[in-house]
């Protein structure tokens, strides 16, 4: 007699089985396996004022923070309704300098220079002077920044080098914890030949940094239009080349909490445009 | 070495300009890599550490420490990145004004004009730096500059030009951006320099394009106007060689004459050319030479050459400086008509002993 499984438990069973391999399969997947590249999801051009863009972070909140690429100024975008909202700076006129790169961790906001000036303000209403801070990360000796995000898993910021000597045969991405008692973290060692193994070119010079809600950091290239993800040992996971005409100039990447991708273009002049890629639905393709 | 001497002769004067622009870049490298203070004068930073409305209450004891180290706004460091700025604008201003000197040698220029080049861009600069950001004191400044007028006379419009530069330098230096200010002084000397070497918009400068010959010298400019004369133009230009080969009969026999004066010490050397046209020669040559005689330095009688209606009298002498020259003219003006019917000086600085 063959013993029978009753079909609700059946049921229970096979959702049982199947949901590990529907979480670990999304948590194993690379970021090209998380998001359709080809299909972007939306397109939003900015406003004259923020022809530039240089740096994008994500709210606690859900909105979106970008700054001006020559003054401590930050603007306010809502993606929902595609708008720009408000904006605050620190210092009235805003501090001049070449900015490369913003964070926010809580309620802290950082911007910082190619030349790893760090300036730490808060968010204040529209058009208001926001207090400001500014520290010297001493990252000017051997790292020109190109981007910083917030890495809460580490609670510490995260500076993209573009020029890393005299590591100059890998990318590098220095690590700083807010609570500075903690000293610097070992920087994060990319090296150009695991770049070019995924067939990025190793011209490859990071234009900006995020960290992926699974936990891995992206890095953008405007120089040769590509993202790669590594993991915090410096091994890359996934290299994704991008549409030149749909992304000319990729300077500012951001995560949402769902998980959707936000990647910023400079456009030569033109208009700056902030393009969405949705995540996957677990188990998705 | 003085400035004069540093620069003189042009191959070598350039090469050492450009050393210095070099050196000086090196150096602002390398300070702006290791020195944060120079950065700070050299990247348009921001003075002030913290600021903005309840900085000092947020960011002050028991908050959260900042990432690397702080930068402090103490009085002494905008002092310090103000020496800076103000060093900065005078380390730039200085081959501008070698350069100013060498290209007015043969003119002359005024020593007050040279310290204006490098005094005024540092002033420039430090009020630049209490002005930035208040429009407030720049009002107050407006007010203050409309009060104390100041009114110099400037001979040459290119010196107007060159305090334009000494501005620009220090506006550039005191809104912290002493890269721009040297980009714009290396710019400024190139052109001046290159101006100045090939004679550009010069009316001497046509065919041989470097130092003046003697022919040229004695054809004159196309217009007797632009030389230093006194009597009738229609005179000057009518008795003024038009023919190419009486320019070079008359240089040839004037050769002789600047040959001798070269073998004279420089400051002994003849340096104008008087040419003299008179009816009757004996009169206005006596007349002429007691004028020489009394205000220049050491003079001789060239030529006298007949002319239809009259004669031309070529003198070589030596008159220090542009007054003595106007001096010359001046008396020389008193005899126009009366003795003599027309003068003109042309200056033999710069000439060709080749040529």
């Amino acid at each position: 007699m063959t013993p029978s499984i009753p079909p609700r438990t059946a049921a229970f069973l096979l959702c049982l089985c199947l949901w590990p391999t529907a979480v670990l399969g999304q948590q194993g997947a690379t970021l090209a396996d998380r998001h359709d590249f080809e299909a972007r999801t939306a397109r939003f051009d900015m406003p004259g004022r923020l022809d530039e863009i240089s740096g994008l972070a994500v709210t606690p909140d859900g909105r979106i923070f970008a700054h001006d690429d020559e003054r401590a100024l930050v603007h306010e975008i809502d993606p929902g309704e595609r708008l720009v909202g408000k904006r605050f700076s620190a210092g009235d006129p805003p501090l001049s300098g070449d900015f490369e790169g913003i964070a926010v961790a809580g309620e802290r906001v950082f911007l910082v220079t190619s030349d790893g000036i760090l300036v730490e303000l808060r968010e204040v209403e529209d058009r208001r002077e926001a207090p400001y801070r500014r520290s010297d990360t001493g990252l000017a000796g051997s790292c020109e920044v190109e981007g910083l995000d917030y890495d809460a898993a580490d609670d510490a910021l995260l500076f993209a080098c573009k020029v890393s000597s005299p590591e100059s045969g890998a990318v590098v991405v220095r690590r700083m914890p807010l609570d500075p008692a903690r000293g610097e973290l070992p920087p994060i060692r990319i090296p150009r030949s695991a770049i070019a193994a995924h067939g990025i070119d190793e011209a490859f010079q990071p234009s900006a940094i995020a960290v992926d809600p699974t936990g891995t950091l992206v890095l953008a290239s405007a120089t040769v239009e590509s993202l790669i993800e590594v993991d915090r040992g410096g091994n890359v996971l996934a290299g994704i080349r991008l549409s030149r005409d749909r992304h000319p100039q990729p300077e500012g990447l951001a995560f949402g909490s769902d998980g959707t991708l936000y990647i910023a273009d400079e456009q030569n002049g033109q208009d700056a445009r902030i393009s969405t890629y949705a995540r996957r639905a677990a188990g998705g393709s | 070495m003085t400035p004069r001497q540093a620069i003189a002769g042009k191959g070598g004067g350039v090469v050492r300009i450009a050393v210095y622009y070099v050196v000086l870049a090196t150096l602002a490298v390398a300070l702006v890599q290791y020195v944060p203070v120079v950065r700070e004068a050299m990247t348009a930073g921001e003075l002030t550490g913290i600021g903005g409305p309840g900085a000092n209450d947020l960011f002050g004891p028991g908050t959260a420490p900042a990432i690397g180290s702080e930068i402090t706004a103490s009085p002494w460091h905008n002092a310090l990145v103000a020496t800076v700025s103000m060093l900065g604008a005078l380390a730039i201003m200085i081959p501008v004004t070698w350069v100013y000197m060498v290209t007015r040698r043969n003119r002359g220029y005024e020593e007050s004009v040279v310290h204006t080049l490098l005094v005024l861009p540092v002033a420039v600069t430090g009020i630049v730096m209490i002005v930035k950001g208040s429009v407030a004191l720049a009002f107050s400044l407006a007010g203050i500059v409309a009060a104390v007028r100041f009114r110099t006379t400037l001979d040459d419009t290119k010196d107007a030009v060159y305090v334009f530069l000494a501005i620009g330098v220090g506006l550039a230096c005191g809104v912290q951006a002493v890269g721009v200010a040297l980009a714009l002084s290396v710019v400024f000397n190139l052109v001046i320099l290159a101006l100045w070497t090939t004679r550009f918009g010069n009316i001497y400068a046509g065919s041989s394009g470097g130092a003046l010959g003697l022919g040229e010298v004695l054809a004159g400019p196309e217009s007797s106007v632009g030389a230093l004369a006194v009597g009738d133009p229609a005179i000057l230009d009518a008795a003024a060689p038009a023919d190419v080969s009486e320019i070079a009969e008359r240089a040839a026999r004037i050769e002789r004459h600047v040959s001798e004066e070269r073998l004279k010490k420089k400051s002994k050397r003849a340096n104008v050319l008087l040419l003299v046209h008179a009816a009757r020669a004996e009169a206005a040559q006596a007349h002429v030479e007691q004028q020489l005689q009394e205000l220049a330095a050491r003079w001789k009688l060239a030529e006298v050459t007949p002319t239809e209606g009259g004669f031309l009298l070529m003198y070589l002498a030596r008159l220090d400086g542009p007054a003595v020259q106007g001096a010359v003219m001046d008396r020389l003006r008193n005899g126009v008509g009366a003795v003599i019917e027309a003068a003109e000086l042309r200056s033999l600085k710069g000439i060709n002993p080749r040529a």
